[in-house]
Parts: C-alpha cells; structure tokens; sequence
C-alpha cells in the first residue's frame, strides 16, 4: 500500500475506506501466532510468554493515553478520552484492564511478581512497545489521535484456547467487560477533524500496526518452558533437522503447499515450504539460514535467521520435524 | 459456501478377527459377498485425489483382511493421497509390514483394549494382546508414523495412568485415548461401558499430568466421552464440511454411522461419482447448512462450532434426526442423558454383547 502522506489530499469516502482497508490487512489476528492461539497450538510456554509480554504492552497504555489527553486543547475530547485512562487503571473500586490482564498471566501459570516486575521481557518487545509512547508523543499526529485508539482488543485476543486441557474443555480467558464502545472510535471517521488528518491518520495507523507487529514477531521466538530468546546456539547450528516418519509435503505446484502429517495437515505460507524442503537430513541448521539468505537477497539476513529458526522450532514442537 | 473434502475413510470390510465389545461399527454388517472390489477402491481413490482429498483412512473391520491391502495402499498413494492404516494388528507380520510401507503407507495407528493382557482379551474377545505387542515393536523398528489407540470405558478407566505407561513404552510418537463413542454395538453396550462421574474427574487429572510429563515424547490426544459433556462434539467438523466415509459395500456416507438414520438414501460410489455425491446427492446436504435447526441451536451463539452435535446421536437418543444433540445441556430432550447417567452413577454393573464377525 501506498504511505498516505506521499498522496493528494483524499476524498472524505476514499479515506475512509482506505483507512478501513488497513486494519483486515494488518490486524495482528492475521500474524502466525495469533493464529496458532487461536487454533488452540500454542504451548503452555508460549502462551505464557505471550502473556507477559504483551502485559508490558498493556502497562503502557494509560500512560499513552495520557500523553494524547495532554496534546489535545479540546475539553469534550479529553473528557471522553480520559475514560480509557481510568478503564485500565480501574477507579480504585473495580479493576481495569491491567489488573485483569494480570489475571489472564496468572491464567497461564504465571505469578503476579513475575509479571509485574517486568523481568524477561523480550528486547524486540520492549522497543516496540516504546516506540508507540513515541509514535503518541509525537507532535505530528496530535491531530490524528483518535487513530491511535484503533489499538484493538475485541473479538481475537481474548477468545484464544488456552492448552486443551485433558477435557477439552477449552479455558478461555477473557477480561469481561472491557470494551465500553470509545466516543471517538478508530478516528476512521474523519468527522469534522482538521485537514490534516487526511493526511497523517493512515500513516499512523500503519506504523501502529508494523509496531504490533514488530512486538508480536519479537515474541514468537520464545522457546516453550523457557521464557528465554532462541537464537541459534552454537550447538543448535550443527543439528540436522530432517521431517519426522510420517510427515511429508505434498505434491508441488498445487493450489496450497501443506505438510501431510497423521493427524491431518499444516498449511505452509510464503517461503514456508522451501523452508521446511531445506529440511534434507543433511543440512545444518546453520547451512539451512546460509541458503535462505542466499536466495532471498531482498530480505533482512537478521530476519530471515529469526523466521526460519522460529519456524522450525514450531515444527520441532509440533512433533514434525526431528533431528537427525 | 462450498465445502472441500478432506479426509476419506475407506471402511474396506466389516469382517474382523476381534469383537470388541465397544465396537462403533453397525449392528447389521455387510457381508465379504457385498464388499467392494479392488478396481472399485482404486477408482475411488482416483476420484478422492483429484477432488482435492488429503487424508485416506483404511480402516473397517479389520482392514488386513483384506487381502489387496497392499495394492490399495498404492493406490492411495498413486493419487498423492497420505495414507493411514487403523488396525487391531491381527493379520500383520515383518513381510506384510515392509510390502505396505514398500507401497506408501505413511502412519499406522495400532489399537490396544487395555495394558494388562487378560482383560485386554476379556474386551476384545479374542486373545490378541500378546500378539499385538509383538506387532508394536516391528512398527517402532520401521520408519513410519506410529500411533497407539485405547479405547476407555467403565471397566479400564481405573486403569489409565498404567494404560498410559504402556503406550510410552511401546515407543508410539501418539496415543488416542479414546472414550467410547456411543454408536454401534457401543450403543448396544452402553450401560455397560460408560464411566462414571468419579472415575472421569480422576481420568482427565491422569491425562494432565501424563501430558505435562510426556511433553515432546508422547502426544496425547484424550477422546471425550461426550454424555458428559456441556456441549456436544462438533461431530465429523460438520456434516458433509470435511470428511466422505464409504461402507465396505459402497455406500457414501457422511460419517460411519449415518445408516441408522431413517429417510435418508446414500448413494452407491458404483453407481455415482464421488463428486456428484459430495456435491449434490441430497443425503449429504441434509444437515449441511444451518437451515434444519430447530432452536436452541438455531439462535445459539456455538451453532458455527458444533453445528448442533451429532446427527445420529440425536436420532439414537431423541429418535429424530433433525433435532439437537440430547448429550446439549441446552437440549429439551437433554433430560434422557441424566437419565442413563443416574443409572450408570447409581452403580449396577451390566452384561454385555460381543460384537459378531459378519464372515
Ligand atoms: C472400528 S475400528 C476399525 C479398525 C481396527 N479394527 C481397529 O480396531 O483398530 C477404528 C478405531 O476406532 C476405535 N473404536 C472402535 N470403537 C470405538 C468406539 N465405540 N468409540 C471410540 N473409538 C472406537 C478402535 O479402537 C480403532 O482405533
Ligand atoms: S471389533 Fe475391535 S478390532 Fe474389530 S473393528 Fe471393531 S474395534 Fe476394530
Ligand atoms: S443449543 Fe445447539 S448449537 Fe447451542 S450448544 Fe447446544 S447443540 Fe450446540
């Protein structure tokens, strides 16, 4: 998509229906993980890692809110706006919404210290998640504020399985009644907003979304159980992955690339089949990375490295991939 | 919305050597006469292929008595279908073995009836226990998928953390605890085998803490007995959304029990093409979409997830097909599950009927 601010002014309805056609193509409902949640995949591990992280996110956001209060020279606007601030906060009476994230961590098995202190925070999520204070900070898109509200918590987060318990009976954490519709909603609406929301709003709304997503990539590579970084260990890089007995991609070429497997298949996306064909049973893990990184030149080494290790870490996980 | 099949389950024949008295096959079995020929099989593996089908269950009966297993297999795999044999194991040897996964088989999922030999073949009326050990470690010498499937019930259920032992030790990646689907001659059985409350709190502990142990070795997948349950099993993923099963004689049916559902004709795969079966054959659009539901299912927010449970169980329990799932708390006919409840809770063990070989 075309960075906004590089376009002419827009026609009202153009605007909006771009700014709508932004969240379906970037809403974090669609990256990888969430998607194994919601599917009910995801390890303990990895669930817990997910929680505690993105709790640092969700420990940021009055502050964020209070920095948009702080720009704003309308009082009905921070009014209505100053209502977030207390819905995460909670009024001293009921909890917010950082309080009930709390308890979601401790849903996964986590204890409160461990998720308050902040301690094991992955880097890569630490600089997102600051780097939204600063996107809010910014002057530039004071008048776009109401974009940065389109932080978006219905339906997907909250609905995720926890690991199936023996029952399957899915426990499913929800922080209940948190969404009270916002006033000012999305700022998708560029109601009687000055001119130039036309321009910085969707430029906003998609360094929110590459901010999120940045957060949630950082997070994938958490190992299960371990709440550490998997970065290639030394003695990682000299293992050779191979498919696991039973496991095997299907014919080339067809409509989907899938990974047939006992209990049925995975679907693979993007580079993911190459990925997994480099699974030879004599390459390296480290020869894998090397090859990768010599035929997609356009991409980030550093990027590509984190992908496919998270990718084959997932599989190994799954029972798919094993060393040979 | 159009529905893309999935998984094929060939129920090759419905003779066996075993009689396991929880079997989910039919009452009234098709006789060897009636069965399939091999030329028909592999038509309709072809067509299986070609309609976009992964996933190709063998299973029956006992699907090794079928003598062309291994030119099925090939079959299967000739039209890039991943092939899983379901078997008791009777029937295998080092040979036959290596002629299968020779042919394409990807996965075998061998059952066991219990950990212990004597009531191992005390369920499956036959002694087959020894032997099926045996099969275990040639599976586990071979490089292809292995999966151990136990089928739980009133009188094994006290017995499942050895149950789980067992499986680690036959060197499976999976094990399938299954409770016993009602169907069949388990439905005929069923005072007999269902657990009870106590004995299924305990068995889900079992399975937690074994799945927690096992963690990266033994995958555990826990079949739950659903006369328990809150809500019903989104059954077969939904009625003609995924999975065609086909009888020994034929027959296309949406799962393995659709037969005892009255009014409904399944074509014959020798007489139509999958394709027009899957697509338009009236017995698989029947309860296809969400049009047949009658409340609560039809204002129910779990209808997308469980499309109202099982049709056949709700023909078994509520003797009408089209009515929600009785096992449903929300059901009006929910009342008949308590009922078989509070007798199986209330003690009173019950006899029970083996299940015969149709020869
Ligand atoms: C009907 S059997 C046919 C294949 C083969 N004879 C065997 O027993 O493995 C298919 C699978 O379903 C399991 N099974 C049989 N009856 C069942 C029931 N009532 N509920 C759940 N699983 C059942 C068997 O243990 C087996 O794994
Ligand atoms: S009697 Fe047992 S072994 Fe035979 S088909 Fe039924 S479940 Fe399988
Ligand atoms: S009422 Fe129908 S849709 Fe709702 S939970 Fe029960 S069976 Fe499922």
């Amino acid at each position: 998509m075309t960075p906004v601010q590089d376009q002419q002014r827009l026609a009202p309805a153009e605007l909006e229906a771009r700014l709508r056609a932004i969240g379906p193509e970037r809403y974090h409902h669609r990256h990888p993980f969430h998607q194994l949640m919601h599917e009910g995949k995801l390890t303990r591990g990895q669930l817990q890692a997910w929680a505690l992280n993105r709790y640092y996110y969700q420990s940021i956001i009055p502050i964020k809110d209070a920095i948009i209060v702080s720009r704003s020279g309308d009082s009905a606007f921070r009014r209505a706006w100053r209502k977030r601030i207390i819905d995460h906060d909670g009024d001293g009476a009921h909890p917010g919404g950082i309080e009930k994230w709390i308890a979601l961590a401790e849903a996964t098995g986590l204890d409160r210290e461990q998720v308050t202190s902040q301690r094991g925070i992955l880097a890569g999520v630490y600089y997102a998640v600051n780097g939204y204070l600063d996107l809010a900070d910014r002057a530039a898109y004071r008048s776009a504020a109401p974009v940065l509200s389109v932080v978006k918590w219905r339906a997907g987060l909250f609905r995720c399985t926890a690991y199936p318990s023996a029952g399957r009976r899915a426990v499913r954490p929800r922080l209940g009644h948190r969404t009270r519709p916002h006033t000012h909603r999305a700022g998708t609406r560029a109601r009687g907003t000055a001119r130039q929301v036309r321009y910085f709003v969707g430029a906003a709304r998609c360094a929110l979304f590459r901010i999120c997503l940045s957060r949630l990539a950082a997070s994938r590579r958490v190992p299960p159980g371990s709440g550490e970084r998997d970065e290639m260990s030394a003695m990682e890089r000299n293992r050779v992955p191979r498919l696991a007995p039973g496991c095997r991609l299907n014919a080339a070429g067809g409509p989907e690339d899938l990974l047939l497997i006992p209990e049925g298949a995975l679907r693979l996306k993007g580079p993911a089949r190459a990925i997994v064909e480099l699974c030879d049973g004599e390459r390296t893990l480290a020869g894998i990375v090397e090859e990768l990184q010599r035929r997609y030149t356009s991409a980030q080494p550093a990027t590509i490295e984190t992908e496919a290790v998270a990718l084959l870490a997932r599989l190994r996980d799954r029972g798919v991939l094993e060393y040979a | 919305m159009k529905y893309t099949p999935r998984a094929l389950i060939a129920e090759l024949t419905h003779r066996c050597p075993l009689h396991c008295v929880y079997c989910s096959n039919p009452l009234e079995m098709q006789r060897r006469s009636e069965e399939l020929c091999t030329a028909d099989w592999l038509s309709i593996f072809q067509q299986a292929g070609e309609m976009g089908i992964l996933q190709l269950h063998l299973t029956g009966g006992e699907p090794l008595s079928r003598a062309d297993l291994t030119e099925l297999v090939r079959a299967g795999r000739e039209a890039q279908l991943y092939s899983n044999l379901i078997t008791s194991g009777v029937g295998l040897d080092e040979r036959r073995m290596d002629e299968l996964i020779g042919a394409g088989l990807e996965h075998i999922q061998l059952s066991f009836q219990d950990s212990e030999e004597v009531p191992a073949n005390e369920f499956a009326g036959t002694r087959s226990h020894a032997l099926k050990l045996r099969i275990a470690g040639m599976i586990r010498e071979r490089r292809v998928a292995f999966t151990v499937n136990m089928v739980v019930h009133r009188r094994n259920l006290d017995r499942l953390k050895e149950m789980i032992d067992f499986a680690e030790q036959t060197g499976a990646q999976r094990l399938e605890i299954a409770n016993v689907q009602y169907y069949g001659w388990a439905f005929r059985n069923r005072e007999a085998l269902l657990p009870t409350r106590q004995q299924l709190e305990h068995s889900i502990e079992v399975v937690e803490a074994a799945r927690e142990r096992l963690k990266g070795k033994l995958r555990i997948d826990f079949v739950f007995p659903d006369y328990y349950a809150k809500y019903p099993k989104p059954c077969m993923n939904g009625w003609g959304h995924q999975q065609m099963l086909i009888d020994p004689a034929g027959r296309v049916l949406p799962c393995h029990a659709a037969m005892v559902i009255p009014g409904l004709e399944f074509p014959n795969a020798r007489k139509r093409s999958l394709h027009w079966i899957w697509e338009d054959s009236p017995a698989f659009n029947r309860f296809r979409d969400e049009s047949w539901m009658p409340e609560p299912c039809r204002s129910c927010d779990r209808r997308t997830r469980d499309f109202g449970g099982c049709r056949c169980q709700a023909f078994l329990l509520a003797g009408d097909a089209a009515a929600t799932d009785p096992v449903c708390t929300l059901a009006p006919t929910h009342a008949a599950v308590e009922e078989i409840l509070q007798r199986v809770n209330g003690g009173a063990e019950r006899n029970w009927v083996y299940r015969i070989d149709p020869s």
